[in-house]
């Protein structure tokens, strides 16, 4: 009986003080992530008006018209794009782009994340850098002080007053677009890099989340977004058009003479260790390797352009756009692929290594966020179109979109990723054990040459020459194989080199 | 104490301006149906013998309670019927330095029960409601520990038994019983063996199997058992002409329960006291 846990029920945090008072102390059991769910659903709720759930989990169903229009609901959580990767652009400590037309909440809703992230008011909106096109380098950075100017004999001797906002934890960008081409230049490396220089004089930025906005996606504005600058933003968020179901809360605020803004409980105010507390433990959730495998698979084709080159490696886009030429040009009827089922047709370019690890952290904040410890296939498939909107241009020549059912993926990039992904799952089944053999020979390689003699590694090679004769002459070649085909080649090659070192040695 | 009773004072301002700062589930309407209603009654019945500090006390825990979730307009949860019901009933009657320690176990016992199985709740409602004072809340709890946290001490065999019908339609008139599973070796959940929730999870209910066993009412978020033996050749070596047409059946050491394809009631066989 003493051991019985439940006799311990009437211990807990309440305790009463000889003034007759219930004392609570803090609570033990509301997690990190108990925390940043509460902080979604109070700006989902309270501050930005957001019916649109367009992060959907768990099986579907859907309902159609007569005209084809489709509505999927699905049986898991759902969440507001538009809310959530601002929430874990805050979390991961990344860059995001806010678009949409004006008065959609962008500004508001990277303002509710700086006071979210422990800043007041006050800072936050002191701390918008406003974008306009007689911005100035020193309107973005800081300036040399004037009497430093007069007396300095050697550049270090003068001292740059850096503006404030450049070591926020939250840096909001307004208007990115209208920032004249030169100043750019200076947010880029301050965005890339995480310094900035002047006058001898390094400022570093920490870590910080970036929320840039812009008026259209397109791009558009005063001067056109350099693209250096555009390849730093992580995710892109659609601002999303009001729904008139809620104009009572629309009133309230009239009425009330307050906005969201004013009211940020601080239940969910996050501070500085709490948001590297879970920046670390956002790192440690796992990515298991067939989840991982399936990401690789997706992202590592699109690259691929058959037509790109005579010389096999050399048969990617980067190829043609070093060339001057694209995608559009060279995918026509010549090339033997489908262009219905095989993707590299449908994208101007690849993606860079950056938008590989872009994709991981945002998939493992959004398993985090979710309450799990392991990435699952469908973080990825929820997140990747976010993070590849502004990376990823469409072939809009393509066959693919010729078809009338595909034409409408060209206005909508997040429907078109994620329709580029549900078809690279689909490949990557088929595909699955060629790739899993070639693993294997990685995996042989991995564990070391030490001690494998002259005899190992020429059969070693032998399989590896069988298996590339087999993918060239009895696989079509399509993006996958070809990202095989060159895998095994380097596997080869390494094996080479090292039988011709045993010679050597003998 | 009536004028520091909970309508129109600062504290009350004071209060509802702290909360919606600090908790995303703030109800106001609760709130104030909570001050209209309990604090009310609270106030009133503190008239005489009341310490004012107890009372903020208690009204600043039943503010946390709404902002925390604890409270909700559904009325169930021990914290609902401790804070608004058992508190503005008893609290008065206990001698002032025992109030804020009462308070704060009720508090405890409450926020202790929310974190744990829903059916441990209910068994406490049920056992609460019938409290006399909150002195007694020690024995309330060593009651229940001693009876669902630990397994009973006589088991069905080598004992006299009972057969109870526990009418499970009481609980759910279209509720027809089929898989069981334990969930404590005196609790167990009942599940519906063609129904399911809307949400396409296991409709089942909640028994306790006390005597006389008790229904717990819904339980969400348990599932149905997989692949359990069932325990058929027990019930039918009982030879008792009610038990025909099993459905389902279930045993530990210590109950045998069986559900009937032509009976909503669900047949337990206990150890008679």
């Amino acid at each position: 009986m003493a051991d019985n846990p439940l006799l311990n029920l009437l211990k807990g945090r309440a305790s009463a003080g000889p003034d007759l008072r219930v004392h609570l102390s803090q609570r033990d059991g509301a997690s990190l992530h108990d925390k940043m769910r509460q902080a979604y659903w109070w700006i989902t709720n309270n501050a930005v008006i957001c019916p649109f759930y367009d992060i959907e989990f768990g099986q579907n169903a859907s309902l159609k018209n007569s005209a084809g229009d489709q509505l999927v609901l699905h049986d898991d959580m759902s969440y507001s794009s538009f809310v959530l990767i601002p929430l874990l652009t805050l979390f991961t400590a990344r860059r995001a782009l806010m678009v949409g037309g004006p008065g959609r909440g962008k500004t508001s809703s990277a303002v509710l994340m700086g006071l979210i992230s422990g800043m007041d008011k006050e800072a936050v909106r002191k701390g918008i850098l406003r974008g306009h096109p007689q911005l100035t380098i020193s309107d973005l950075l800081g300036a040399p002080l004037p009497s430093d100017m007069l007396k300095a004999e050697q550049m270090s001797e003068v001292k740059v007053s850096w503006r404030q906002w450049i070591g926020q934890r939250v840096k909001i960008v307004d208007e990115y677009n209208r920032i004249p081409t030169k100043t750019q230049s200076a947010l880029l490396s301050l965005m890339g890099d995480g310094y900035a220089e002047m006058f001898d004089q390094y400022v570093y930025a920490g870590r910080s989340s970036w929320f840039l906005t812009a008026n259209d996606d397109a791009g558009g504005g005063t001067f056109q977004v350099i693209e250096a600058l555009k390849d730093r933003i992580d995710v892109v968020v659609r601002a999303v058009p009001f729904n008139s179901a809620f104009i009572h809360t629309l009133l309230q605020r009239i009425e009330t003479d307050k906005s969201p803004e004013d009211l940020v409980p601080t239940e969910i105010v996050f501070t500085k260790d709490e948001l590297d507390a879970i920046f670390a433990e956002i790192l440690r959730v796992q990515v298991p390797r067939p989840v991982l495998d399936k990401l690789a698979f997706f992202l590592g084709q699109l690259d691929f352009c058959r037509m790109a080159s005579p010389h096999f490696e050399a048969k990617s886009k980067d190829t043609l756009r070093l060339a001057g030429s694209s995608v559009s040009k060279v995918c026509n009827e010549q090339c033997p692929l489908d262009k219905r089922t095989h993707l590299c047709t449908q994208t101007e370019n690849g993606v860079s290594a950056r938008a590989f690890q872009t994709c991981i952290h945002y998939a493992k904040a959004m398993a985090f966020f979710r309450g799990n410890g392991q990435v699952g296939t469908d973080d990825l498939r929820q997140i990747v179109p976010w993070v590849l909107h502004e990376k990823l241009v469409p072939n809009v020549r393509s066959a693919f979109f010729e078809e009338q059912k595909n034409a409408s993926l060209l206005q909508d990039r997040v429907a078109w990723i994620r329709n580029m992904f549900d078809m690279a799952l689909d490949q990557f089944t088929r595909h699955e054990k060629t790739r899993a053999e070639v693993v294997t020979f990685r995996e042989e390689l991995d564990a070391g040459l030490e001690g494998v003699d002259l005899k190992t590694t020429e059969a070693r090679i032998g399989k590896i020459s069988a298996m590339l004769k087999q993918l060239m002459t009895k696989s079509e070649l399509s993006g996958p194989i070809w990202e095989d085909v060159i895998h095994l080649k380097s596997i080869y090659s390494r094996y080479r080199n090292y039988a011709a070192w045993l010679k050597r040695a003998r | 104490m009536a004028e520091t009773g909970p309508l129109g004072s600062d504290l009350v301002e004071r209060l509802e301006r702290e909360a919606r700062g600090r908790f995303v589930k703030w109800d106001g309407k609760l709130w104030r149906s909570l001050l209209d209603g309990p604090a009310t009654l609270l106030a009133q019945n503190f008239a005489a013998t009341g310490s004012e500090a107890v009372f903020m006390a208690w009204l600043t825990l039943l503010r946390d309670a709404v902002g925390l979730g604890y409270v909700a307009a559904n009325g169930q949860g021990f914290m609902h019927l401790g804070l608004c019901e058992l508190v503005p009933k008893l609290l008065p009657a206990m001698p002032p330095v025992r109030q804020a320690q009462a308070l704060a176990e009720l508090w405890n016992l409450g926020e202790n029960l929310s974190a744990r199985d829903a059916w441990l709740e209910r068994i406490f409602v049920r056992q609460a409601r019938g409290l006399q004072s909150l002195d007694d809340l020690s024995a309330l709890v060593a009651n229940v520990a001693a009876k669902v946290g630990q397994p009973p001490s006589r088991k069905l065999a080598g004992s006299e038994t009972k057969l109870h019908m526990i009418a499970l339609f009481e609980a759910d008139s279209r509720f027809l019983p089929g898989a069981i599973s334990y969930l404590s070796p005196t609790v167990v959940a009942v599940f519906d063996r063609l129904r399911s929730t809307p949400d396409g999870d296991a409709l089942a209910l909640g028994v306790w199997l006390t005597d006389p066993p008790e229904i717990l009412g819904p339980l969400s978020g348990v599932k149905p058992p997989q692949a359990a033996p069932p325990e058929h050749d027990f019930w039918a070596n009982t030879k008792d002409v009610r038990i025909t047409e099993l459905a389902a059946s279930a045993r530990n050491d210590f109950s045998a329960l069986c559900a009937l394809g032509t009976s909503q009631c669900l047949f337990a066989m206990l150890p008679k006291p």
